[in-house]
């Protein structure tokens, strides 16, 4: 059973390493595939436009636009992870942080009833409330913010979200390690307060952490798709007008980070289900591989932590 | 009683910080720019909680655009003219507060039904086989709503291509205010992750000592899982309620959305007043804070009579 966790562990984290390597790699080698505005056939007579379903030409078929839908995902695949790998490390950070110094406040009743208001305000809306007015710009103007600082405010926005509940989380583990016998017994030594966080809690601690990490991933690549939905992308939202009336804007991604992919083309889900149906399978692909990995680091750990 | 007291002050707290919550917004963005806006932020959350006082009062803004023609001598051509108009909140928020809520109560209830027939099924199963099903589980729990939603909408367009039969429109027009798909998309992953909850409990709880007394004593294998097991199973299970229903809240932002429909939650996601968000978010989560406090008595209770530590 050990061992067959461990192995999980690694296909999961090699997968994603791979994924996340091409990413970089491939559009560095090859260019980015003209858009074709028509396909002829031998006598010169136009056939096709795009969208061009699935062939040999496009594997999975271009967008309305003509982009080919396989490069534009390899390309956005690295933002997508990167940016959801660095709201996670930055929430644990922060919330182990606050959750280790605050231990105490954290288990209070009313901490327990502010907090409570994260189960009623869930994540996705508060980061749609707040970063609509930043994202979102009226059409025939241009975006607030440039690139740069689009990500800054998401990543900021994003991390700040999640720091509540997971440092509550922080707390609460610590907590129950302070209670066990052996810190009891470090006390009673006459262990400093940081030796005993230093050589007692830390090493038990961590692997839970990573643990935290882990499942952050998974919420925070849930949360920017769903931000996606609402045509808030990552790096920024292009908006286009198909017509006057801002009824018919159609909204881009310039980063093609894959829950922009989904997010700029769900229109077209009854028409040309490929179009969206490819970004959203490859979307659950990664949160499943990145689910295996922390499953299988769980189990691999949950030798040691189980002391629940 | 002191139970009733604490639930009360926590309730008051809540409604508090989803006050500043709601405000927050002022709290970063004003009139400049981007910048750190204490004062703003303050009197935002002062408006918000008079404004509360007289919920009566509140509105709603809707953005509309609407064709006009400048004057002449310029070129003659058309524009739209944006336009934000407020209504009155009271007796038109009752509709999409009734939809969305009933869309969270059915799938609460779905999700409750699944789970304990789910588990008293897989129950009796194979250990190997019911290994199998609480991996699938948790793999299936991580997966986007996005993905379900998106599926179900597919999958009642697929079928009625084939057979000519339609489950229902897969959006929500005025006509037709669409209910079982929502339903469905929305109960499919509280479903599975009460169901995970159940089963591991149901098999923690078949270690225990009690299991083993009631087996050797001679009572049948179905009689002990529903009469103790499963019991005692669900009371635990209510633990996880808090993060079940905030799976429902979290959902229902996107679902609404996806299925176009005309929900709470849509209203609360437009762009409306702190005043009116906040009062949206409390109406919707009042019912559910009533029922986890209320579960989450009984527990106690149960807990209390069984005579168990905690």
């Amino acid at each position: 059973m050990k061992k067959k966790s461990n192995k999980r562990f690694k296909f999961g984290l090699i997968s994603l390493s791979v994924f996340l390597l091409f990413s970089i790699i491939w559009p560095a080698l090859v260019p980015e595939p003209d858009i074709i505005p028509f396909l002829h056939d031998e006598h010169g007579r136009s056939i096709a436009m795009p969208p061009y379903p699935p062939s040999a030409d496009f594997w999975f078929g271009t967008d309305r636009e003509g982009v080919d839908i396989l490069y534009a995902l390899i390309k956005g695949a690295k933002y997508t992870l990167l940016f959801a790998l660095a709201v996670s490390s930055l929430r644990l950070c922060l919330a182990t942080v606050l959750g280790l110094l605050f231990r105490r406040s954290f288990s209070s009743p009313w901490m327990a009833g502010f907090l409570q208001a994260f189960t009623f305000m869930p994540q996705s809306l508060l980061a749609i409330i707040w970063l609509g007015p930043f994202i979102l710009y009226e059409l025939r103007s241009a975006s607030p913010l440039g690139f740069t600082g689009t990500v800054v405010i998401q990543l900021l926005i994003v991390v700040w979200i999640g720091i509540p509940s997971l440092a509550k989380m922080v707390a609460e583990t610590a907590d129950h390690l302070y209670q066990l016998d052996f810190m009891e017994s470090a006390r009673t030594l006459g262990g400093t307060p940081w030796h005993i966080a230093k050589t007692h809690l830390f090493p038990h601690i961590l692997p839970r952490l990573v643990i935290l990490a882990g499942r952050q991933l998974v919420q925070v690549l849930t949360l920017i798709l769903h931000l996606a939905i609402f045509h808030i992308f990552i790096g920024g939202t292009t908006i286009r007008s198909g017509q006057a009336h801002d009824q018919f804007s159609l909204y881009y991604t310039g980063t093609y980070e894959w829950a922009g992919l989904i997010g700029s083309s769900y229109q077209n889900l009854m028409t040309e289900p490929y179009i969206v149906f490819f970004p959203v399978l490859a979307y659950t692909l990664l949160i499943l591989l990145v689910n295996i990995t922390v499953k299988g680091f769980e189990q691999q750990a949950g030798g040691r932590l189980r002391s629940r | 009683m002191e139970m009733f007291r604490n639930s009360v002050i926590q309730y008051v707290l809540l409604c508090f910080s989803i006050v500043l919550l709601t405000a927050s917004p002022a709290l970063v963005a004003g009139n400049d720019g981007l910048g750190f806006y204490v004062l703003p932020f303050i009197h935002t959350v002062t408006a918000v909680l008079l404004a509360l006082i007289r919920p009566l009062d509140l509105t709603y803004m809707v953005k509309t655009q609407t064709l006009s023609f400048p004057k002449m001598p310029e070129n003659r051509s058309e524009v739209f003219l944006d336009q934000d108009l407020a209504y009155e909140l009271f007796p038109y928020v009752l509709t999409p507060f009734s939809y969305s809520f009933l869309l969270l109560s059915g799938s609460f209830i779905i999700a409750l039904l699944f789970s304990t027939f789910g588990s008293l099924l897989v129950y009796r199963l194979h250990p190997f086989v019911k290994r199998g099903i609480i991996q699938c589980t948790q793999l299936l729990e991580a997966l986007p709503d996005v993905f379900f939603i998106f599926s179900v909408q597919l999958l009642v367009v697929w079928i009625y291509k084939k057979t000519g039969w339609q489950l229902s429109y897969p959006y929500y027009t005025h006509e037709d205010l669409i209910f079982i798909l929502p339903l469905l998309a929305l109960s499919i992953l509280p479903a599975i992750y009460l169901f995970r909850i159940q089963v591991l409990l149901m098999e923690e709880e078949s270690h225990k000592d009690y299991y083993l007394f009631a087996k050797s004593k001679g009572l049948p294998e179905h009689y002990i899982s529903v009469q103790h097991i499963f019991r005692n199973t669900l009371v635990e299970s209510i633990i996880h309620l808090p993060t079940l229903i905030m799976l429902l809240f979290t959902n229902l932002v996107v679902l609404e959305f996806l299925f176009n429909s005309q929900g709470l939650m849509s209203l609360i996601v437009s762009d409306q007043p702190a005043s009116t968000r906040c009062l949206l978010v409390i109406m919707l989560m009042t019912p559910f804070y009533v029922i986890i406090k209320v579960t989450a008595a009984f527990r106690h209770k149960f807990n209390g009579e069984k005579g168990a530590s905690q």
